[in-house]
């Protein structure tokens, strides 16, 4: 087979085009997130996810209908719990994301008949992307590329001191609430990709290894997303003529890029 | 009369950590903020400064002030963070700016006299995680100043630092507070330095013990010192 006949199949199209569009927010979102020491909140929210699609295929409703809110209020409920000090913010990760998997578990076990299905939604398949999820993801990417473009100051200085941030009237809630939504609904979309064991690994990875080479935030930003696109693209790719298993590719191709990043942080350093 | 604060009650649970604090803080005054561990002092300057809520009293300002704040240091959180010295001390003018907020040339020309002024210009394209506990505590009060704010909170600002860097931070904020006419309310354990530079005390222990001037504290410290507060 030819490298451009895989083009020949509307589902990698579509797998090429969410993948990227997901890598992007990932990695642009992630960057945040991870420094404000919430590089986790990626995995409890995918643990979320998986419980939801199995409350949507239990009610036979669309599964992004019942994910979508229900990540975001897992999300919601992770930042509250941290912000009235319930609790340590991994901590509220912790708990949330081990009683909604309890929760996907229990139903998967009592409900038959779609078991096979929400395999799909633990280790991935770019085979369940529908033109929904595509449609979504077109939406989603230029809302976070919008987000950060518009409020990329004001997001740095949340990130960097919050309490600094509060006192000079910045309204660091919105924010806050307004970036955990758009990663709630980046992980929703993502699991298609990866699968929900693997999600967080696109928010961490793609901007740890930027970390380690870049000096600046807009760089940090644009060096991640370039990680995270060309990760997921390669990964795909490889999965298609080896038969390999995409999400699993993807994200050894990213800790593969990681340790890339640590020897040329090494090198530079001499 | 820039700040007043009648009858604060705060409490984390049921217990109120403060209670009954009423003071006036004049403009232009510098008030050390002193108590034992667990007194109240930070939880009292973090009411001030907005960043508690569900207080019972009130606190008031002379209309709105320009606020100055620089809290404890965190260098393990700022070690990775991929930010100059430069755009650091640029956040405190930007952070007042609306949206979009565009650093201007004017901004820059701020930036740059204040890094100037604190020693920081050759290492404004540095990453913050690479300057020393005292030079990030440097750059944090650069970007606490920069606005020339009307009232600067400190909250431990020499917490974990060199004596050098401390005497040096005691001088920078006397300088501000004789010549920008700073008000400047600054909480501290460093008993001998606040009271050396403070022009009023404020001693705290859940209660009020003292507010007035420094250089009449002397008795109201023995006594704090005595009842084994500190």
């Amino acid at each position: 087979m030819k490298f451009f006949d895989m083009f020949q199949y509307a589902f990698m199209n579509k797998a090429f085009l969410m993948g990227a569009l997901i890598a992007l927010c990932c990695s642009c979102l992630g960057l945040f997130l991870i420094l404000r020491k919430y590089s986790m909140i990626g995995d409890g929210l995918g643990h979320v996810s998986f419980a939801s699609v199995a409350v949507a295929l239990l009610v036979g409703a669309s599964d992004l209908i019942i994910s979508i809110p229900m990540v975001t209020i897992a999300s919601f409920l992770i930042y509250r719990f941290s912000q009235k000090k319930m609790m340590h913010g991994d901590a509220a990760i912790g708990l949330i994301s081990a009683t909604f998997m309890a929760l996907g578990v229990f139903i998967a076990s009592q409900a038959e008949g779609f078991n096979a299905d929400i395999l799909s939604y633990l280790f991935g398949s770019i085979l369940a992307i529908s033109d929904a999820d595509v449609y979504i993801a077109l939406i989603l990417a230029p809302l976070v590329l919008a987000l950060i473009l518009f409020f990329y100051h004001t997001l740095v200085f949340i990130t960097y001191d919050e309490d600094f941030s509060r006192v000079l009237h910045v309204r660091v809630n919105v924010y806050n609430y307004l970036l955990l939504a758009l990663t709630s609904v980046t992980v929703v979309l993502g699991i298609r990709v990866v699968g929900s064991l693997l999600i967080s690994s696109l928010i961490i990875f793609p901007a740890v290894t930027a970390l380690q080479i870049s000096k600046g935030f807009r760089s940090s930003l644009i060096l991640s997303s370039f990680i995270s696109v060309s990760c997921v693209i390669i990964g795909i790719t490889l999965a298609f003529f080896l038969n390999w298993p995409a999400g699993a590719t993807i994200v050894l191709l990213n800790g593969i890029a990681f340790l890339c990043s640590l020897i040329l942080k090494r090198l530079l350093r001499r | 009369m820039i700040l007043r604060v009648e009858d604060l009650f705060f409490g984390y649970g049921r217990d109120d950590v403060l209670a009954h604090i009423s003071f006036e803080v004049a403009a232009g005054d510098y008030v050390g903020i002193i108590g034992a561990n667990g007194s109240g002092k930070s939880t009292l300057l973090k009411c001030l400064a907005g960043l508690l809520t569900g207080y019972r009293g009130q606190i008031l300002f002379d209309g709105q002030p320009r606020i100055g704040y620089l809290p404890q240091q965190s260098p393990e959180h700022r070690s990775q963070f991929p930010i100059s010295v430069e755009e650091v001390t640029a956040m405190g003018i930007l952070a007042l700016k609306p949206h979009p907020r565009i650093y201007a040339r004017e901004d820059k020309k701020r930036v740059e006299q204040i890094l100037k002024e604190f020693g920081l210009w050759t290492v404004r394209k540095r990453r913050i995680g690479e300057l020393s506990g005292g030079q990030q505590q440097r750059v944090h009060l650069a970007r606490a100043l920069v606005t020339n704010p009307q009232i600067l909170m400190l909250d431990e600002p020499t917490n974990g630092l060199d004596p050098s860097f401390r005497e040096e931070m005691f001088s920078i904020l006397a300088r501000w507070n004789a010549e920008a006419k700073t008000t400047i309310l600054l909480v501290s354990h460093e008993l001998n330095e606040v009271a050396k530079y403070a022009k009023t005390l404020l001693i705290l222990h859940r209660t009020l013990q003292y507010f007035g001037p420094a250089n009449q504290a002397e008795s109201a410290l023995k006594e704090v010192r005595k009842n084994e507060i500190f």
